[in-house]
């Protein structure tokens, strides 16, 4: 008799294993150490989370028990200025993603994303055996609607949620609402993915009330700096919320998170002005650039800025910087090959990578070799 | 539009898991202080985590970055902790998690899993929400596997993957080499959960089998051994060929960097975790000897850090919510075969010492 084996699957030929940073090779080429590398690729915040949240995080009496998630909850409700019967929180907005897949889509049906956008809405579709039907955005990024209205009404009962980020990711730009009301009327769970928007742009969270189909995402990975913790949530229509606390593993949040959560939201002056001061330096960096002949910086609504560069590849630039030491994003294919993205950091680092773009451009490709 | 529409229709219908209330809940609604609890419901840890990780926490540097998705240098120290290669060890967010991701690398809708009840109750849990069918084979009235009924259910039902607890949740009982011989042979793949293998023996995991066996998953956590369930941080050994699907299904970000350093710390101190270890191992034994002491109780002898106990001619559920209004939380389960059981776990000697007060004037 034969084993059940996982190979029987034909899913599993199209996902790839994720392919994290790989900063040990790039801190030889360097020759720097790993902790010396300015790491600016992932969008994390480089003023770190609230003072406090390391003595929450050795105070905490709570990491022997399985965690209680009622105060957090509450608080986070509040931040949000929504019904805490609203809220599901989420080992990362990751977490949220591949847990709205889960409830509301059945193997076979259709994800719809509007790429360029995070990688994740691909990544969990595909591991929930969903396919994903991409509407890609215009030149300048912005959504396109009528296409988005037309493939939901071409595969019409096929298509379970559409997932928008904004501001996105990597283009920092946000959605208008009245276009969300738009797709809002199309019979699809509607995914907001507002990992970004403490740094800007407006908050579908007022609609809420006004769409049961509407699902917010948030994070406290980038305003708050707690990524590693791995701390995000959904806001939803209760029914929906109810149904996700349903299916999500009973214990999905650390209790380092929740600590972190709660010292975070108790602080919340002192990480504002974190958030506002990455605001005021994405404004600097992105003036400063824009001087630079052979980049143009887009407008950005994240803790990020997306840079073109004028006749070249986005990727000889992420090189040339490694080398200095500075890890950024650049992206692959047709579309996006011009690109790179790099996360804001403190006035220091942003100095740095001011001072490195400056140094580089074609006309001084040559010096590099 | 009606909510429920959207909703896939078999989650619509689906049983939710109960989660025991949070202490402080019940604190709340009998009107006691948290510390005033003494919170024996959950198999959690009375020692906590060893104190290597309060400080490992409290010097975090990389709360604000992503986590190392390969876990790298938690997986070595586990290679060194547990002696099979780092290769095939794969970290989770707590033993929870590898479950789930098990039944979605192997299980399609339809597919089956073999479940032995009385068990713990994520197994049934996972696979309704990954669509599969649970063909339930019971254990034995002494609640060990029923081998023979194991081994007619996967000729007739071809289930992909059987589910073995040792020692089992909630009773405490081990599964011998002989049964677990027989579930290898078997077409199946076998988990097989050791979140509490450590009280039955430091060096007693059927892990090392791993890397020799292609049929074999064993699971295993930091949430008992180490204090730590609050972390969320446990681990697998799977077969090589399984381990390269696991990593392609996986959520890159799935460990929290404190889990990790907590993890890392909690290793360092083996002389500490086997200290206390060996505490709750003799507490045990002390409280089944008190317990069995009392006319009305009959408690399961137990390798892990709790213990069961049936109730004889007296209302578990009773019993269960008079040890609550004295402060003192156990378990209790609304489930066939269990409904004249209880289940505490071993704490301190003082909380054994408040128990068995409470339980000699019931
Ligand atoms: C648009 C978007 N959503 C979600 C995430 C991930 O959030 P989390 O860290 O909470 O999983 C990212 C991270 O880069 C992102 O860019
Ligand atoms: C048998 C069994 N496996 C796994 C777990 C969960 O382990 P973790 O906390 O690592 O998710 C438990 C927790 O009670 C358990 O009893």
């Amino acid at each position: 008799m034969s084993r059940p084996s996982v190979t029987s699957h034909p899913y599993l030929d199209e996902l790839e294993p994720y392919e994290p940073p790989d900063l040990r090779a790039a801190a030889a080429r360097s020759g720097l150490e790993p902790v010396d590398l300015l790491r600016l690729s992932a969008n994390e915040n480089q003023f770190g989370p609230s003072p406090r949240v390391a003595q929450a995080l050795a105070d905490s009496g709570e990491h022997a028990f399985y965690p209680n998630y009622a105060p957090l909850r509450e608080a986070i409700a509040r931040y949000a200025g929504v019904a805490v019967e609203r809220v599901v929180l989420t080992n990362g907005a990751d977490e949220a993603i591949d847990l709205l897949i889960r409830l509301f889509a059945e193997p076979g049906q259709i994800v719809v994303t509007c790429p360029p956008t995070s990688g994740m809405y691909e990544f969990c579709a595909k591991v929930n055996r969903c396919r994903v039907l991409p509407v890609p955005r215009q030149p300048d990024f912005s959504l396109d609607v009528p296409a988005v209205e037309q493939a939901v009404h071409e595969h019409a009962g096929d298509v379970r949620l559409l997932f928008i980020a904004s501001p996105g990711n990597p283009h920092g730009l946000s959605v208008p609402l009245r276009e969300l009301e738009w797709l809002l009327d199309l019979r699809i769970i509607v995914a907001v993915d507002e990992a970004y928007i403490e740094f800007g742009g407006e908050s579908a969270v007022s609609l809420l009330d006004d769409y049961q189909n509407l699902v917010v995402i948030r994070t406290f990975s980038k305003w708050a700096g707690l990524a590693g913790l791995r701390l995000g949530y959904a806001l939803l229509a209760p029914p929906y919320a109810s149904l996700v606390e349903r299916i999500r593993a009973p214990y999905n949040v650390n209790s380092a998170a929740v600590a972190a959560g709660l010292a975070t939201l108790d602080d919340l002056d002192t990480v504002r002005a974190n958030v506002r001061r990455l605001v005021d330096e994405r404004e600097r960096i992105r003036s400063a650039l824009a001087r630079l002949e052979w980049l143009e910086p887009l407008p950005s609504e994240g803790n990020f800025v997306l840079c073109r560069v004028r006749g070249g590849a986005g990727s000889e630039v992420a090189e040339a910087l490694a080398l200095r030491g500075i890890l950024v994003q650049a992206f692959l294919g047709p579309r996006m090959g011009a690109y790179f993205r790099f996360a804001v950091g403190r006035p220091e680092q942003n100095d740095a990578v001011l001072q490195a773009l400056a140094t580089l451009g074609p006309e001084k490709e040559g010096t590099e070799a | 539009m009606n909510a429920a529409d959207l909703v896939r229709a078999d989650v619509a219908t689906m049983e939710p898991y109960t989660p025991i209330f949070p202490f402080e809940v019940v604190a709340a609604r009998l009107g006691r202080a948290p510390e005033d609890i003494i919170k024996l419901d959950a198999n959690e840890n009375p020692y906590g985590p060893p104190p290597g990780v309060r400080d490992a926490l409290a010097n975090l540097q990389y709360a604000h970055s992503y986590p190392d998705p390969e876990s790298r240098i938690l997986r070595q120290a586990l290679a060194r902790f547990t002696g099979v290669p780092s290769g095939v060890l794969l970290a989770g967010a707590g033993a929870d998690e590898l479950l789930d991701l098990t039944m979605r690398l192997f299980l399609s809708p339809g597919d089956s899993i073999l479940n032995c009840p009385p068990t713990f109750g994520m197994y049934a849990f996972d696979a309704a929400i990954s669509g599969a069918r649970v063909v339930s084979v019971p254990r034995t009235a002494e609640l060990a596997l029923d081998l023979e009924g194991i081994e007619a259910a996967v000729a007739q039902q071809r289930p992909k993957l059987v589910f073995v607890t040792s020692p089992n949740n909630p009773d405490g009982g081990w599964l011998p080499d002989h049964g677990l011989e027989r579930l290898l042979a078997l077409p199946v793949v076998v988990v097989l959960d050791e979140a509490y293998v450590e009280f039955a023996g430091m060096d007693r995991s059927r892990i090392g089998r791993v890397p020799h066996c292609d049929n074999l998953i064993v699971l295993r956590t930091f949430s008992k051994l180490a204090g730590l369930a609050g972390l969320r941080i446990g681990y697998g050994a799977f077969p090589a060929t399984v381990m390269e699907h696991l990593w392609k299904i996986k959520q890159p970000y799935n460990v929290s960097v404190a889990a990790a350093a907590a993890a890392l710390a909690a290793l360092e101190d083996r002389a500490w975790l086997e200290q206390r270890v060996a505490l709750i191992v003799a507490e045990r034994e002390r409280l089944i000897g008190l317990l069995s002491a009392l006319p009305y109780l009959a408690p399961y002898p137990s390798d892990a850090n709790f213990v069961l106990c049936r109730v004889v001619d007296r209302d578990a559920r009773e019993l269960k919510l008079a040890l609550e209004r004295e402060g003192i939380l156990i378990r209790y389960f609304d489930k066939p075969r269990l409904r004249d059981h209880v289940r505490s776990s071993v704490g301190k000697p003082e909380h054994t010492d408040a128990l068995v007060r409470v339980l000699a004037e019931w």
